[in-house]
């Protein structure tokens, strides 16, 4: 088997919480693994609190896990620390943040941000550097570049910042972009170009895109393949035609049915109870809202279940098949 | 950086201290050269002004005038270098501290804090003791005692400056530390170094003057502080030789005066908040016809209606004669992007506009009567008990300070809808049974709620006086969605129980299509389509509908094919440039 391009295994996190003597530790990240290929896109969907920022940043290298392995092209990331190796990771792993109003430093131009990365990384020098920054712009559509390199984030468009941010991002040439909700903050009518950018770029030049996202159906746009992320923990991953066609996970199950599509959206009612306390410490997070939940839910960590190729179920209910067709969602 | 100075100096505040200033700085360059010898015993002491010494002269005999100039030189050069240095120091200690954070500030905020601790004064004094007499030993005694205040504030602004994407950002590229502290986060503290730069400066010229004036300078030197000793010294007050202390006093004023204008200013183009708000564009009566009548039926009728911003430009146009109706009981959507108008044109139905806005033309009829021309009493009453309003952000729509009980006491006692506290608390409690939540949660507070529960609160506190109509501006757009389902079907159902109308502001389109009954279309503040939810899912016929139904992918039909590059930049085009920028436009 080939060496997956980037790899994560078993990514955990979690951050102190109260005060100064405080010993308590809240997890964020749970054993988190999954793979990105060579021109792939992974989507990572959750909602608020799932973690997927969190992971976003040690996937970004700002910030590092308690446990767990990272590799990247097979090479150990973690293992290494320093500059050398800090920028060298940088040279290869890049970043699309989610909002392109804080993204860019408001006090330089276009041209600055992109001669940065161009310089910082070596990607090119002196004469060369003008050139290659008009051709970055370009690429990514925005033209006429030699008057919008010379522009201040203040003088453009939501959808024209994400633009550059995806332009500096370019600029080292990486294997892999980390992209943040990159179209969250933006306009309905700029989004679907912000998304057709991002596609053509794991098309055109192998780069592999890890999609962070709350919205199934940028989602199902995009990416290849989905992981499901709730509470900190990957309840569900599969190709994503098939995540959302036959949703195993009754959590998966209850983003769908939120998703606004559909005139009789909200008639059908939602797979989920009203929370009945917090999430029980040994068994699944989502017990306390799941509909099927039973005894096991509570009491044990849900196993890991293959229903088809390459689609990975984390539930109990999955292994004694109770749910699988009565609750399918009509999509 | 050259528009921001210019934009400052365009200020009267500014323009005035900056001359002031100017005016000294000559002074001190050039004065000393046209004057005597200010240490020279040059005539009688204690001579009022003359010919021969227009200032006269001081208790041994030197001309004041020569004093008070050639004072001048050595004072503002102790001011702007120990102004700057502190400035300097405190920015780096703070920016540094603020930026590495961890182990990095712990020991920086500690000796800041040692230092705020140490009374300034008894510190100087102590170090002017040790350190050789000359104005170098003022400038290191006052950075020593002044830089602390300094690297407080800049600490605090590097903290919140740090959690922005774009340091993120930066680290990302691959920049190191000093870089990033240097290029990234200095420069965007360019106007919070101005200000400081000169109030460090102001503090170094009343400190520098203080010490002197105890005697702890320099007393051989000529400044404006050994000036003043020498004036007490010499009996100056008892002699009633006013001419001897007044000019340097005098001086001393208004370079403090001109520095405080000076920062004023600054802070006043930095921060818009403590600046006048722009005045409203007026209303043009002439150019609403008399005609105007509402719909027979509706309850709220809006009439060829216009809203006016006035920006730094000129007048930009945020709603543009829109007409629309809701019927009693109705859902309208309105959907539309950034700068649309769409939550002007909604908070105008309670005439909640911002100062700079003013509605310049058309009516709104709310069950026939002309909310426009009611009186500020009328209005009033007429807010919130026919119309009321949910926001985006329901954290700062609920007062921070108050239990939820509370702001529904308000609410009923504002419009003496109860009799006692205790009624005010059972409504409330209803209230919240109402929208699901816990009546118990009655005494909470509002941080104590997740996003989902503040918004239901703020729906809560909508209904709380029975409107007719509720305009909800954007209240799921900051919700999960698994949320936004259950709190809108929530809404439906208490819409179908008591019976109110409602306009929906939101820039999703779909979910519009499946919860209102119509639909509006808002571009550039025009309202370019309003159709049925049905008709408009299936016929659209503005182009700009077409594509924002086109731009939202769907999750159940396989790829619709994405329109093509020109369409979308066509359609957008049409917006006019710089209206998101207006205050109150979210992106």
């Amino acid at each position: 088997m080939n060496t997956p391009l980037l790899e994560a295994r078993r990514l955990t996190r979690s951050f102190p919480v109260g005060g100064l003597l405080s010993r308590e530790r809240r997890t964020v990240l749970r054993d988190v693994s999954f793979t990105l290929e060579r021109g792939e896109t992974v989507a990572l969907v959750g909602e608020s609190g799932s973690g997927k920022s969190t992971l976003a940043r040690l996937l970004a290298r700002l910030d590092t896990p308690d446990a767990g392995d990272l590799r990247l092209g097979g090479e150990d990331v973690l293992a290494r620390s320093g500059r050398a190796a800090s920028l060298a990771y940088r040279g290869r792993v890049q970043m699309v943040f989610q909002d392109p109003f804080a993204s860019l430093n408001p006090v330089h131009t276009v041209a600055y941000h992109l001669e940065r990365s161009l310089l910082r990384h070596r990607r090119a020098s002196g004469a060369d550097l003008t050139p290659r920054v008009h051709a970055l712009l370009e690429s990514v559509g925005l033209t006429p570049a030699e008057q919008l390199a010379r522009r201040f984030p203040h003088e453009l468009s939501g959808g024209q910042r994400q633009r550059v941010a995806v332009a500096r991002a370019l600029a080292v040439e990486p294997e892999v972009i980390i992209a943040d909700e990159p179209t969250s903050m933006l306009d309905v009518s700029t989004r679907r170009g912000v998304l057709q950018l991002l596609k053509g770029l794991t098309r055109e030049r192998g780069i592999g895109i890890l999609f962070i996202t709350h919205d199934l159906a940028s989602a199902h746009h995009l990416a290849d393949r989905v992981l499901v992320l709730y509470a900190g923990s990957v309840v569900e991953t599969g190709p994503t035609r098939e995540v959302l066609r036959t949703p195993r996970h009754p959590y998966t199950r209850l983003l769908l049915s939120a998703v606004p599509d559909g005139a009789d959206f909200l008639r059908t009612p939602l797979p989920a109870r009203t929370p009945a306390g917090p999430a029980p410490p040994l068994g699944c997070a989502f017990a306390p809202r799941c509909p099927h939940a039973d005894v096991r839910c509570h009491d044990a960590a849900p196993p890991l279940h293959l229903p088809a190729a390459e689609h990975l179920v984390r539930c109990h209910l999955e292994s004694s098949k109770g749910v699988a067709d009565d609750a399918a969602v009509p999509s | 950086m050259r528009d921001a100075i210019r934009r400052l100096l365009r200020q009267r505040k500014a323009a005035v201290g900056a001359s002031i200033l100017l005016g000294f700085l000559v002074l001190a360059l050039v004065g000393p050269f046209f004057v005597q010898d200010p240490t020279e015993l040059l005539g009688q002491p204690h001579q009022p002004p003359s010919g021969a010494h227009l200032l006269g002269t001081t208790g041994q005999g030197q001309d004041v005038l020569a004093q008070t100039v050639v004072g001048a030189r050595e004072t503002l050069a102790i001011g702007f270098t120990v102004g700057a240095l502190v400035t300097l120091v405190g920015a780096l200690v703070g920016v540094t501290a603020g930026y590495l954070g961890r182990r990095v500030d712990d020991a920086l905020t500690l000796t800041t804090n040692v230092f705020l601790v140490i009374p300034g004064l008894p510190l100087a004094i102590v170090l002017g003791a040790y350190l050789p007499s000359g104005p170098l030993r003022m400038v290191v005694v006052l950075t020593f005692a002044g830089w602390a205040w300094n690297a407080r504030i800049f600490r605090s602004e590097a903290l919140s400056l740090r959690g922005r994407d774009f340091v993120a950002a930066a680290v990302v590229a691959g920049e190191s530390h000093a870089r990033i502290i240097t290029r990234e986060l200095l420069p965007n503290m360019a106007s919070l170094v101005a200000s400081s730069f000169i109030g460090n400066t102001l503090y170094a010229v009343g400190a520098q003057v203080g010490l002197e004036f105890l005697g702890l300078g320099d007393v051989g030197a000529v400044t404006w502080g050994t000036n003043l000793y020498w004036a007490g010294n010499d009996a100056a007050l008892l002699t009633r030789s006013w001419w001897i202390f007044v000019p340097t006093g005098l001086c001393i004023a208004l370079v403090g005066f001109s520095l405080t204008l000076l920062s004023s200013a600054i802070d006043e183009l930095t921060n818009p908040a403590l600046r006048l708000p722009p005045r409203a564009p007026e209303a043009r009566p002439a150019a609403t016809p008399v005609h105007l009548a509402p719909e027979a039926g509706a309850l709220l009728s809006v009439r060829e209606l216009s809203i006016e911003f006035t920006t730094e430009g000129g007048l930009t146009r945020a709603v543009d004669q829109v007409s629309l109706d809701i019927a009693p009981g109705e859902i309208l959507g309105l959907a539309g992007e950034s700068g649309s108008g769409k939550s002007t044109l909604g908070s105008a139905l309670l005439r909640l506009l911002p100062p700079a806005a003013a509605i310049t033309q058309g009516r709104v009829f709310f069950e026939g009567v002309d909310v426009t021309a009611l009186s500020p009493e009328a209005l009033r009453a007429f807010r919130w008990s026919r119309v009321s309003m949910v926001f985006q952000s329901a954290m700062s729509a609920l007062n921070p300070v108050l239990p939820l009980g509370e702001q529904f006491h308000d609410t009923l006692a504002a419009h003496d809808r109860t009799g006692s506290r205790a009624a005010s608390y059972a409504r409330a409690r209803e209230l919240l049974a109402m929208v699901g939540l816990k009546p118990e949660l009655v005494d909470a507070w509002p941080h104590q709620l997740s996003g989902g529960m503040r918004q239901r609160v703020g729906i809560a506190l909508a209904l709380a006086l029975e409107p007719r109509l509720i305009v909800m501006d954007e209240p799921t757009t900051a919700l999960d969605v698994v949320v936004q389902k259950e709190l809108l079907q929530r809404v439906v159902e208490l819409k179908a129980r008591l019976g109110f109308a409602i306009l929906f502001i939101t820039h999703d389109l779909p979910l519009l299509l499946a919860l209102a009954d119509r639909v509006g279309i808002l571009q550039a503040g025009k309202l370019v389509e309003v159709d049925t939810a049905q008709r408009l899912r299936t016929e659209a016929r503005h182009p700009y509908t077409r594509l924002l139904l086109s731009s939202f992918p769907h999750l159940g039909a396989d790829d619709v094919p994405p329109p093509a590059a020109d369409v979308l930049e066509q359609a957008t085009a049409t917006n006019k440039p710089g209206l998101a920028a207006l205050p109150g436009g979210r992106r």
